[in-house]
């Protein structure tokens, strides 16, 4: 169970302002919102990039808003998959393990685990500098997965793939979740990720979270205007939705968020 | 058919007037034997043009009766060199047919006997510069390759000194001089205090490097600029400013010397004054290569578990070390070159730079002349070592291997 509490965090003119999340233990939650609605900068406040100015997170209870990133199990993907270019594929998944001083036995029975649950086999003797995005993409999964993190972070995984590739991933990542029961968070701004992956689906805008609920449910019962806009609902639709009090058009981060009306 | 063999014959016969026309004149240019040696020379000429040129446009034949003229002019007219005309036009004819040769040829032509007291100095780096040209016809717009080469003729004239210099004396004076004792204490001297110095600079500016790169604070700008500092100081106000710190008399000065560690005009010395100069070059290249490392992978293997200094042992200074390879090459570089700041502060023991300087003084640049070429020519092939050895060692550096406890 990880859990957001009234999360906080500015630096210059952007600003999340009070997200509270609480992610059950084996939930797959996709964060939806547009480029700079600072999706990205709540996972790296998660993952512990950033520190919140006012709130806390916990996980299974415990208090980590202060812990270092690499004391906190957080398994963060990129959506360039940032493969460490001097380390071969074998390497990048067994890092975590080897930073964490893990038995070598206990490396070697993890990573070859991945390996076979992500169907890596092939990639592992090729550098790393050859692989194509999709590859990458699902080694820098494996790395992630390999210290068993408490919440598995994805930040737009699949932006830089290919149509092909991403089906493929989200079909791959789906099964892996299903799998391994892994409590995940998943950020994209794309509708068609949040409608395959997402049991639960939270709407960013303007640093809050508008609306959640499951993807069918937001997909059919938009709160206003702006989520269904950005659902790209049909227009009718969207005319008869009650605006809030700040406009959506006019000032899109003030939207008062969740509760408002 | 006939034709031609008619064109031919007259070509021949005109050929052959304008020859006995020559030795005819009162006073004739050449002797008999020259002026027959001519005439076959301009046979053979005549004959290979007509194998060149044929189906060729009327400007390849305007182009290569031009060439003949340039040579006709500069070594029969000019230098009268009849013997060297002849092959020189007998090679020119030869190599008219294939443009690359036509080049080397004509930058040949042009240092051999237009530039005679440089031609090898010259012939080198044109051919050099020439070949590059050639070689990267299909890669570039013929514009760039202009820029490309006309930049590197601009640096041939600026280097023209060293390359001249280079040329200067024989092997033998050369390990005459080098097995001479004093040079030889010299440049181990030079090269051992600019290793330890780049060492000493690499403790603390790799660190402070990557901590520039990766920091934002205010004033950063301000310390990015009194990195620069060194370079920007004169080296004599440099050295004088060491000297008043450190020197002999100097409050720190003495009391080290009191502690058994005299600074000026000591081994100690020199390497503090290399790493004076020496310090911008390594910070800024490392810098520059710390800043290329992206933030990404730091993050991941941070999130991955690893401490901040072990992200920088395992992830940031592997992935940054080539630059900061070349970083301390240049570094490397300038220490051994010092001059200014030493001469003042540490002049003794002598580096290789200072006994140049000495033997200068003592007796002329004849006598510091071998000195400095072994310099040169040593330094060089380090510096050129170092550079290709960071180009071909991509691994270098590299981080722990699988599965190794850490």
């Amino acid at each position: 169970m990880i859990e957001l509490e009234n999360i906080r965090c500015s630096f210059g003119d952007f600003a999340l302002r009070d997200i509270s999340l609480r992610i059950a233990k084996g939930d797959y939650w996709v964060i939806l919102g547009p480029s700079g609605c600072g999706k990205s900068v709540l996972l790296q406040t998660i993952a512990g990039f950033f520190a919140p100015s006012r709130g806390r997170i916990l996980v299974d209870g415990r208090d980590v808003t202060a812990t270092a990133p690499e004391h906190r199990k957080m398994g963060l993907v990129f959506q360039q998959a940032a493969l460490f270019p001097h380390k071969s594929v074998r390497e990048n998944i067994a890092y975590g393990l080897g930073a964490r001083k893990v038995a070598r036995e206990e490396i070697d029975r993890t990573v070859d685990d991945l390996v076979d649950r992500l169907e890596l086999k092939t990639i592992l003797p090729r550098p790393v500098a050859t692989l194509s995005g999709g590859e990458a993409q699902r080694v820098a999964v494996a790395r992630a997965l390999a210290i068993k993190p408490d919440l598995l972070l994805l930040d737009e995984p699949m932006s830089a793939l290919d149509h092909n590739t991403r089906l493929e991933l989200q079909v791959e990542l789906a099964r892996v979740h299903k799998e391994l029961g892994l409590t995940t968070l998943h950020v994209t701004h794309s509708r068609e990720e949040a409608a395959a992956l997402g049991d639960h689906v939270a709407i960013m805008l303007g640093g809050r979270i508008v609306q959640r609920g499951s993807a069918a449910e937001v997909q059919s019962r938009p709160r206003c205007p702006f989520v269904a806009r950005f659902l790209g609902l049909n227009p009718s639709l969207i005319a008869s939705l009650p605006a809030c009090a700040h406009t959506c058009d006019e000032k899109p981060g003030e939207c008062v968020g969740e509760g408002a009306n | 058919m006939k034709r031609t063999w008619i064109q031919v014959v007259i070509a021949i016969v005109a050929l052959a007037a304008i020859h006995v026309g020559i030795g005819l004149v009162p006073m004739p240019p050449f002797s008999v034997g020259v002026n027959l040696a001519l005439f076959f020379t301009n046979l053979f000429v005549f004959y290979t043009a007509a194998t060149v040129l044929r189906r060729r446009s009327a400007r390849a034949v305007i182009s290569f009766v031009a060439g003949y003229t340039a040579l006709f002019v500069l070594i029969l007219a000019v230098l009268n060199k009849p013997p060297l005309f002849i092959l020189m036009v007998i090679a020119y004819a030869g190599v008219f047919g294939a443009p690359v040769l036509l080049g080397f040829f004509a930058i040949f032509v042009l240092s051999f006997v237009i530039l005679q007291p440089f031609a090898f100095e010259t012939f080198i780096p044109l051919s050099l510069i020439y070949s590059v040209y050639w070689l990267t016809r299909r890669k570039a717009s013929r514009f760039a390759r202009l820029c490309l080469c006309g930049g590197l003729l601009a640096l041939t004239v600026v280097l023209f000194p060293l390359i001249h210099l280079g040329m200067q004396d024989s092997l033998q004076t050369l390990w005459h001089t080098f097995t001479r004792g004093d040079v030889a204490s010299a440049i181990w001297l030079s090269f051992l205090t600019s290793t330890i110095a780049t060492v000493a600079l690499a403790i603390w500016a790799v660190p402070l490097a990557y901590a520039l790169a990766r920091i934002d604070f205010p004033g950063k700008r301000w310390v990015e600029s009194i990195v620069d500092v060194p370079i920007l100081v004169p080296q004599s106000v440099a050295g004088v400013a060491l000297i008043v710190l450190l020197g002999p008399g100097s409050v720190l000065g003495s009391e080290l010397e009191r502690l058994g560690l005299p600074i000026s005009g000591s081994l100690l010395g020199i390497i503090v004054a290399q790493v004076f100069v020496a310090a911008p070059f390594l910070v800024k290249t490392a810098m520059t290569a710390f800043e290329s490392v992206p933030l990404q992978y730091e993050l991941a293997s941070r999130s991955l578990g690893a401490s901040p200094a072990a992200t920088f042992a395992r992830i940031s200074l592997p992935l940054a070390s080539r630059g900061i390879l070349v970083g301390a090459t240049l570094a490397w570089a300038r220490a051994v070159s010092e001059f200014g700041c030493i001469v003042l502060f540490a002049s003794s023991p002598v580096t290789a730079p200072i006994l140049v300087h000495t033997e200068f003084l003592r007796a002329g640049a004849s006598e510091s002349r071998p000195i400095a070429i072994l310099l040169l020519i040593i330094c060089l092939w380090v510096f050129v070592m170092l550079q290709f050895g960071q180009s071909m060692m991509p691994f270098a550096l590299r981080g722990p291997r699988r599965g190794r406890r850490s």
